[in-house]
């Protein structure tokens, strides 16, 4: 998706997600997902590609999505190819579906006729997306693939961060991509995760999450690179907190133990308390243990009387590796706008969770610039990151 | 740079698993790269038994590293789906297929609630591990940190790389995993040695060649290592151990057409 173009013609109010179109995957289950429209591999991504990939159509999925939302990325930074070869880059990249291996066909062209296909392997060895990245870049310096289930995206920030506090790299490349596929489809239905229709999160009748599938890439610099007037500079990577919550394989601590604190460390790494956050884009998944959690510890830290509190998965869908690092970027465009649109998807809250939610026709004034972005994930991991947006993004770019 | 203290270095195969008292439970659904990354976070916290300290610390970071990690698992969900005409699949299967599964069963069993760190590459996971260990005990997100390297084995991808080679130069089906114990200085009172430095320089190279790894080297260790795919993790688990015990102080470097990996040592 193109993150601008979503929220220039406030896409965010609406909904779009749809059938698995065939061309992704067939299958026999009805549960809507959020598929990208148009060549996953952008016309910009293609010339970055092009320099050094003999075959970009040879690129999965996910590959694709990733090197689109790296270009759009390294162009919004101003920084040229010549320039980045000049400095030590880390690349820290979230996923799922980009780690896993895909190519069913030839597993089954082994398993049951004997016959070894070194091709899907291949691309699966071959798919790592933070070399792509120093790949198409010319570029140098550590790559990690950030591979923490749904926090993903969230964590990526958080360890480009540090890398950049300990003078690890001059510059870093954080972000998350996953595309559409068929086992967590799959898997998320054998848990009977899936909404059968589109999510509703935080909804008196949600019904579980929806896939989708996005990339997002952003560029981080050590704050005293960039002055306030510089057209590039879009926010402020404040803080970044991490937790367990030490509980279920699957399902979230019910009190959201793990995710206060991951909120409040992040908030203590920043240098800020809760009554300085004027937003908070929640996870959001729309299944009932996720949204009761987060509200649960949405009430422990803020109190009260919190922030707006939305979530934007309503309208992208869980983009899983890549939804903390799509969430960062809705979440600067929404501080930097001044406003928030209300959960898509949620037409009248639940009440029996514990924290009040901005529904579907809400739409708020923000009290602020900071806001809080946070993420929960299989094996009872947590993840916020605090930021600052320095205006609107389409502002910096006029 | 502050030196991170290195506590204890252990690794473990196949042959060796012994699980934490009290855990057949809550390890009764585990595939077999969770219960060998499990055994071998037991042994390494037995080793560090004396750590003065040790108990107190309720807010450890797990990192994990792994290459193919859970594909066997993952590709027993895809087969589950498939045989069950297309419908769901086996829940069990899908949820143990998740990367970070390993780093979840770590913290329920140990009930450690800090931050934690699953990160997946084919070239040498274990110090991508490492280095994120080091990193976010500097970073002041965690006073200590498990590092687990782990492999799960897989005869798919093992017959996969003779269908590459042409001929067996890499042993796939093999299980291992690796676990060593980190720190703040001074935040444990135990025998340490220091890790100064943890570098990685990835390289592009053919794919073929993080499953083949016919360029790769480091410095040998008893008994032949070429065919596994963790004789990195060996070979330093070894330097770790010398560097712990004999008080040397040593630079481990690995290299491959696919990067270069280097940990320094304070003995």
């Amino acid at each position: 998706m193109n993150l601008l173009e979503h929220a220039s013609c406030e896409a965010l109010a609406r909904q779009n997600a749809s059938a698995v179109p065939p061309s992704l995957f067939e299958t026999a289950l009805a549960h809507p997902v959020f598929a990208v429209n148009g060549p996953s591999l952008s016309r910009h991504a293609r010339e970055l590609a092009g320099h050094v990939l003999a075959d970009p159509d040879r690129l999965g999925r996910t590959q694709c999505l990733f090197l689109s939302a790296l270009a759009e990325a390294v162009k919004d930074s101003g920084l040229s190819r010549k320039k980045l070869a000049t400095m030590r880059v880390g690349v820290a990249i979230g996923t799922t579906v980009g780690a896993t291996f895909t190519d069913h066909e030839g597993y089954f062209s082994w398993k049951n006729r004997g016959v070894p296909n070194p091709g899907g392997v291949a691309d699966f060895l071959g798919g790592n997306l933070a070399r792509l990245a120093h790949a198409v870049l010319g570029t140098r310096g550590p790559a990690s693939v950030v591979v923490n289930a749904c926090s993903s995206g969230t964590d990526t920030l958080g360890l480009a961060l540090n890398w950049l506090r300990q003078g690890v790299c001059d510059l870093c490349i954080a972000g998350g991509a996953d595309a559409l596929s068929i086992i967590p489809y799959h898997g998320f239905a054998s848990l009977q995760l899936l909404d059968q229709k589109p999510c509703r999160p935080f909804d008196a009748e949600r019904g579980g999450l929806t896939l989708g599938e996005g990339a997002a890439c952003v560029v981080l610099e050590p704050a005293m690179r960039r002055d306030a007037s510089d057209k590039h500079l879009t926010g402020r990577l404040l803080g970044y907190g991490a937790a367990s919550d030490a509980w279920h394989p699957t399902a979230p601590h019910p009190r959201g133990r793990g995710l206060v604190a991951a909120v409040k460390n992040a908030l203590d790494d920043a240098g800020l308390t809760p009554d300085d956050i004027s937003l908070v884009n929640a996870h959001g998944t729309g299944t009932q243990a996720n949204d009761k959690a987060e509200c649960a510890a949405i009430r422990e830290v803020f109190g009260n009387s919190p922030p707006p509190v939305v979530s934007t998965k309503g309208a992208t869908g869980h983009t899983l590796g890549a939804a903390g690092a799509v969430e960062v970027i809705l979440t600067l465009l929404a501080l930097g706008s001044g406003e928030v649109h209300g959960t898509t998807g949620c037409g009248r809250q639940d009440p029996s969770l514990e924290a009040p939610v901005l529904t579907s026709s809400d739409r708020v004034a923000l009290r602020g610039a900071v806001g809080i972005s946070q993420s929960l994930a299989f094996g009872g991991g947590n993840s916020a990151l605090v930021l600052e947006a320095v205006r609107g993004m389409e502002a910096a770019r006029e | 740079m502050n030196n991170i203290a290195l506590i204890s270095a252990v690794t473990i195969d196949s042959g060796n698993i012994a699980l934490p008292p009290g855990s057949a439970r809550e390890l009764r659904r585990a595939d077999n790269l969770t219960r060998m990354a499990v055994a071998a976070v037991s042994r390494c916290l037995g080793q560090a038994g004396g750590a003065a300290g040790l108990a107190e610390l309720d807010r450890l970071a797990i990192c994990v590293g792994h290459g193919a990690g859970a594909i066997e698992t993952n590709l027993a969900f895809v087969e589950s789906f498939f045989a069950h005409k297309d419908m769901c699949g086996s829940p069990t299967l899908f949820s143990h297929s998740v990367h970070n599964t390993v780093a979840g069963y770590i913290s329920r069993i140990y009930g450690i609630e800090g931050p934690s760190m699953t990160l997946t590459d084919f070239a040498w996971p274990f110090v991508s591990a490492l280095e994120q260990a080091v990193c976010l005990i500097r970073a002041g997100m965690a006073p200590a940190a498990l590092v687990v390297g782990c492999e799960g084995g897989s005869r798919f991808l093992q017959e996969i790389a003779v269908e590459m080679a042409g001929r067996q130069v890499v042993d796939m089906s093999r299980a291992m995993a690796a676990a060593w114990l980190v720190a703040a200085p001074g935040t444990l009172s135990v025998q340490s040695a220091g890790i100064t430095a943890v570098n990685m320089t990835p390289l592009a190279c053919r794919p073929e060649e993080l499953l083949l790894r016919l360029s790769e080297k480091y410095p040998e260790i008893d008994g032949d290592t070429s065919v596994l795919p963790w004789g990195y993790a060996l070979s330093l688990n070894r330097a770790a151990n010398e560097a712990l015990h004999l008080e040397k102080d040593i630079h481990w470097c690995a290299s491959a057409d696919f990067g270069c990996a280097c940990v320094d040592f304070q003995g």
